[in-house]
């Protein structure tokens, strides 16, 4: 099977500071894959690359559905198929989410009317245990930590990626919020077959998931490589013997 | 209805304000207020602040543009072409879509009004300011037409006071809630014209009004000039909101004048939305006459290339415990320049007052700019006064947050601005927010 998204020798600097070090990954349509590694080991600035949020210049090569990203720009990579749950939500005073998604989903060509746009946005909030009015309200302003990584994955399940990077999803959700989480991305992903990169310090998340391909980094490298069995591994031992 | 070839007369003399003045078959004491108007505005100095008014060539100024048609309150008796132009606005869509009455005013005359039945039935009058003159209303017209403005409270005030023309009179009896809003539109078309229109508003005790006003107008390559007047009389108890949405063109220079005093207990809401014109001096006043009247102020203003907009808000709390709240935002792009002016002042006797203001500036550009200029006058030992600003600049956080949703960049920054902008728009009925969010692309969409 073709992978759905092929890093290749991922590079990037930052102040002199390599922070991205020739890291290579891929993932199978419908796959989860897990990043897992130690604070400042490159993470957050991996799942960052592969949407390219136009912070750093990177070298190396991502390829896409089998068609080469590495230039393409951020809203461009969105439009493919690609969705980036940020770690730290950005707030934007004023302006409601679901304002912003039905700008979002009109530019992915979709046609939506405007009462089914509603009502699925309705159900998906309902599913993630969210207010109705958290759509009407101002984009991650004012919510908890918690809220804010929920409303995160509304959007996500609003625009019905192909690939869903989930930078610490789960930071900020307590044990049963995060159990709750894991089930609904189960759900989502046996729904629509969407795969998952998880960035992650916390496996509760993954209780509900299939995890495939395992990743360690450190540095901004590639340490260990592996599949369920290494999550294992880093539950017992950590990352010291890798 | 075939239109005529409309009458003009450009400049400003006694000869014209007679003319004026004679065509309007006028009482003598509206021709006098006229006169003295004039004399008023030959004396006064043009204003020593704010922008340059140097491209504003009064004597090329057309004072007076005769309508090409008389007022009709039967929409289909509007001549074609006027009521294309207004069409193209919305109007009177708006109307049916639940608007107590409209009033439209094409150039220096008014073209339509009307009012909705039930509200008539109320007892709400709502009439063209000179039908006012020669009614039942008189005295009332007389007793309240430019007592809240002088005609020598500044030059354009003087002048409006001179050539004024059409505008809406409106008075609400008594304990009388206005379940739908009031809506007064103004269109520009002659080119190099002047359009002095007066609102007279009275909302008597206890009694609610929301009146919402829209102006217009093709862009010329030549100056033109609006300096209209509102005046706003809110009684004991009373409540009223105004709201505006400006797009002049941007050829305009919008000096209008408009000032509301409130009595006890009673309440004022300006709402404005300034998006056009070249340049605007624009500051509402309000009075707040007596104990337990408040006053709140929601604006955004927007400019862009060669657009001056120097706006603000004055409050005199003259009662005890009124209070005033003023929320400002101002948005800026392509070298246009903003200031916000806030004068806020607190008399001896008026205790226990409480006063906020908040200015926000975004600014979308580095030549752009953005000024906020308070001035306190505050007598009262007691009073409760804040004052907020900040700049502030669109960041790259947010722009490539909305771009990872599939946004580009343009998109992004349009729904960021209408982010700031939406305290505005939650004041206004629908079909103005719709109008307003409109304007913002539309902004956005020009030059980038």
């Amino acid at each position: 099977m073709m992978n759905l998204l092929e890093v290749t020798a991922l590079s990037a600097e930052y102040e002199g500071k390599k922070i991205l070090d020739g890291v290579s990954m891929s993932v199978k349509p419908g796959e989860t894959v897990v990043i897992l590694g130690p604070n400042g080991a490159g993470k957050s600035s991996l799942a960052r690359a592969i949407m390219d949020l136009g912070e750093l210049r990177y070298s190396g090569k991502i390829s896409f559905d089998g068609q080469d990203i590495s230039r393409k720009s951020t809203a461009g990579r969105a439009r493919l198929g690609m969705f980036l749950a940020y770690q730290n939500p950005i707030e934007i005073p004023g302006l409601p989410m679901s304002e912003a998604l039905r700008s979002a989903v009109e530019a992915q060509g979709r046609k939506l009317r405007l009462t089914d746009f509603q009502r699925k946005l309705a159900d998906i909030l309902d599913e993630l245990g969210l207010n109705p009015f958290a759509a009407t309200r101002a984009l991650n302003v004012g919510f908890s930590g918690g809220e804010k990584k929920k409303l995160e994955l509304a959007q996500m399940m609003m625009l019905e990626p192909k690939l869903a990077v989930l930078d610490e999803i789960d930071s900020g959700l307590d044990i049963d919020a995060a159990a709750k989480i894991s089930e609904v991305l189960a759900n989502y992903q046996r729904k629509t077959g969407v795969s998952y990169v998880i960035v992650t310090h916390n496996l509760r998340i993954l209780q509900k998931l299939q995890v495939g391909q395992v990743y360690v980094l450190k540095s901004g490298k590639v340490v260990a490589k592996g599949g369920p069995k290494l999550l294992e591994e880093v539950r017992k031992n950590g990352f010291k013997t890798l | 209805m075939a239109s005529k070839r409309s009458e003009q007369y450009r400049g400003l003399s006694r000869q014209i304000v007679e003319q004026i003045s004679q065509r309007k078959k006028e009482p003598t004491w509206m021709r006098e207020l006229r006169f003295a108007g004039l004399e008023q505005y030959e004396k006064l100095s043009m204003p020593k602040f704010g922008p340059d008014l140097s491209g504003l060539k009064l004597e090329n100024i057309a004072s007076y543009v005769e309508a090409s048609s008389a007022m009709v309150d039967d929409w289909a008796k509007v001549p074609a072409e006027i009521r294309r132009s207004f069409e193209e606005l919305g109007i009177p869509e708006a109307e049916r879509a639940g608007l107590a009455g409209v009033g439209a005013q094409y150039d220096s005359g008014l073209v339509y009004h009307n009012i909705r039945r039930s509200v008539a039935e109320q007892g709400v009058v709502y009439l063209g300011l000179e039908e006012a003159l020669h009614s039942e209303y008189a005295d009332m017209v007389r007793k309240h037409f430019m007592q809240l403005v002088p005609i020598d409270d500044h030059k354009f005030a003087a002048l409006h006071a001179a050539v004024w023309s059409g505008g809406s009179f409106v008075y609400v009896p008594p304990r009388t809630s206005v379940e739908f809003p009031l809506q007064s539109y103004y269109r520009f078309n002659a080119p190099g014209a002047g359009q002095f229109e007066h609102t007279l508003i009275i909302v008597d005790e206890g009694a609610d009004l929301h009146f919402i006003e829209g102006c217009s107008a093709p862009r010329y390559n030549v100056a033109n000039l609006h300096a209209g007047c509102v005046e706003v009389f809110v009684g004991k108890n009373a409540r009223m909101k105004y709201s505006t949405v400006e797009s002049w063109s941007k050829n305009m220079y919008n000096l209008n004048t408009k000032r509301a005093t409130v009595a006890e207990g009673g309440k004022i809401e300006w709402v404005t939305g300034s998006f056009g014109s070249h340049v605007s001096m624009l500051y509402p006043m309000t009075i707040l006459a007596g104990r337990g009247a408040s006053m709140e102020y929601t604006g955004v203003s927007f400019a862009g290339k060669d657009q001056f907009l120097d706006t603000g808000v004055k409050v005199e709390h003259l009662a005890p415990d009124t209070r005033s709240m003023i929320s400002a935002k101002s948005l800026a792009k392509d070298r246009g320049e903003n200031v916000f002016r806030s004068v806020v002042k607190i008399t001896s006797d008026a205790k226990r007052c409480r006063s906020f203001t908040d200015c926000q500036s975004l600014m979308l550009d580095s030549g752009s700019v953005s000024n906020t200029i308070p001035y306190f006058d505050i007598q009262s030992d007691d009073a409760e006064v804040s004052h907020e600003a900040n700049v502030g600049k669109i960041s790259r956080q947010e722009i490539a947050y909305l771009m990872s949703r599939g946004l580009s960049e343009d998109a992004a920054r349009a729904l960021i601005v209408r982010g700031f902008a939406n305290d505005i728009s939650k004041e206004l009925p629908f079909e103005y927010a719709a109008e307003m969010n409109n304007l913002i692309k539309l902004e956005m969409a020009e030059n980038m």
